[in-house]
């Protein structure tokens, strides 16, 4: 295990947030965290982060929390050239120029690495931001959203990236609004739903507890159960 | 180093700044040609010095809190400072940064603007740089690059910080001096005379103006009123006191933007 929740919340004035949310995260998995809109994915992700501290409950680390993170809204220095931007943030991490260039080969930017950001289309810097979250060495990769702006083309590549970081013994997490996507790509699935957690656990164990044979069924199955 | 290189080529590279660093040497260089056309060679105070010193309290701390608030704020809204938060680098590096950044841009700015100057006043003749008005500028560039870091904080827009730092350029450079005017109408002499003193003190502006006309013996421009405060600044101590202030000036901004940036999470 890497990472566990106990009863973690973190609300915000307007009611939304995490509210209540309890499970663990194995390593050397991927795990997919699905909800709607306001399900407290996101606010998750900055606890994970460390961006924000929990106003209850814990998160209890079995690793060193050196966590690599790829945001979903971020805009990077528009007169910056992805080169830089990538330079700049593996300077933070003391990350080789070597690995630099497989990065941003990885993404398919090297070619276009000397161009300015503001020159970028939208799937071009959301393969920015995934170069940057492949720096340096962190046992656990989170992407929020990851698919934004992506093609298909680049949607395979992306779940080929996360396989190899699997592989590696990286432990991933990705927020997605697409179910059929998560379930392709992920052992484990944490459900939110209005702050607390629809369900949990090893992707097999949870279709078999909740009688479902996939996660939009399943999904829609318990917010139906929880409006009563 | 790479974070402020990277935040100064930024800098460099954005079309507001190069549109400032035309203006502010079209201005300067135009202040120069019109004076010595209108009134060449005068000695003291002259009208060049003081047409130089308006220009550079009233131009530079609008540039540098504008451009430098945005910088910051700008980082903010992206949420660029956001994904630089979970990558090793403390607040304090981060404002360190900005502020250096924000330095080195307007030094080049300076340096550009001067560079012509003296290159026409070649020409011209009797332009001259004297060496009170370098430290002056220098030490306004230091104290309102502070300055723009914090109100790049404390916004959370691009748009916010403008405003805000609108609103500080006009308290320090407009509303204290006609408030003290106003005050100046109802209270007696020498409690005026206090809290002009007092003023002097807290606002920058007013501060690097003094200064400048203390180091280069032209203070008594204030009227005899001010003349112990003038005999103590001229002093050996007052030396002292008025280089703490300058650099409490720059410190203190820094200090409150790194308290307030490390509190921001949520809204960062």
């Amino acid at each position: 295990m890497i990472v566990e929740a106990k009863h973690l919340a973190n609300a915000y004035k307007n009611g939304r947030g995490l509210h209540d949310a309890s499970f663990s995260l194995r390593e050397g998995t991927i795990m997919a965290l699905a909800g709607g809109n306001g399900a407290g994915k996101s606010t998750l992700i900055r606890l994970l982060t460390g961006q924000d501290k929990p106003t209850a409950g814990e998160l209890i680390w079995h690793t060193s929390q050196d966590v690599r993170y790829m945001p979903d809204d971020v805009d990077f220095p528009v007169t910056l050239t992805a080169e830089e931007i990538i330079a700049l943030l593996a300077s933070l991490k003391k990350v080789s120029k070597a690995e630099q260039k497989q990065v941003l080969e990885r993404v398919g930017l090297w070619e276009v690495r000397k161009q300015r950001v503001q020159q970028y289309s939208k799937g071009m810097r959301q393969r920015l931001n995934l170069a940057q979250s492949l720096l340096g060495e962190g046992k656990l990769l989170i992407l929020d959203e990851p698919t934004n702006g992506l093609d298909p083309y680049w949607i395979a590549q992306l779940k080929k990236m996360v396989d190899e970081e699997r592989d590696k013994g990286c432990t991933v997490l990705f927020s997605t609004h697409l179910l059929p996507f998560a379930e392709s790509l992920a052992d484990d699935v944490l459900i939110l739903h209005e702050g607390h957690v629809l369900a949990t656990g090893e992707l097999k164990e949870v279709f078999a507890k909740h009688q479902a044979h996939d996660l939009e069924t399943l999904w829609l199955a318990e917010i139906e159960r929880e409006r009563g | 180093m790479m974070f402020i290189k990277l935040e100064w080529k930024q800098m460099l590279r954005s079309r507001w700044m190069q549109m400032v660093g035309v203006l502010f040497t079209f201005v300067f260089t135009a202040i120069v040609v019109i004076q010595q056309m209108a009134l060449p060679e005068t000695e003291g105070f002259s009208r060049q010095t003081a047409s130089f010193l308006n220009l550079l309290l009233f131009l530079l701390p609008l540039f540098i809190l504008t451009i430098g608030s945005m910088s910051v704020a700008s980082d903010i809204e992206s949420r660029w400072l956001s994904l630089l938060k979970t990558y090793p680098l403390t607040m304090r590096h981060y404002i360190l940064g900005k502020f250096i950044a924000t330095v080195f841009a307007f030094f080049l700015i300076v340096i550009a603007a001067f560079s012509v100057v003296l290159l026409l006043g070649g020409f011209l003749g009797g332009v001259t740089l004297p060496p009170v008005f370098i430290f002056i500028t220098v030490a306004s560039i230091f104290i309102f690059s502070a300055l723009s870091v914090v109100v790049g904080v404390i916004a959370k827009t691009r748009l916010y910080a403008l405003a805000v730092a609108l609103i500080i350029w006009s308290l320090l450079l407009l509303l204290i001096s006609y408030a003290l005017m106003a005050i100046g109408t109802v209270v007696a002499g020498h409690v005026l005379q206090k809290i002009t003193v007092v003023v002097i003190h807290l606002n920058p502006v007013e501060w690097l103006r003094f200064g400048y006309l203390l180091f280069a013996e032209q203070a008594s421009v204030l009227g005899p009123s001010y003349f112990d405060l003038i005999a103590f600044y001229n002093s050996t101590l007052g030396n002292i006191v008025y280089f703490a202030v300058t650099i409490a000036w720059v410190i203190v901004p820094l200090a409150l933007a790194r308290l307030l940036i490390t509190r921001k999470g949520k809204e960062a």
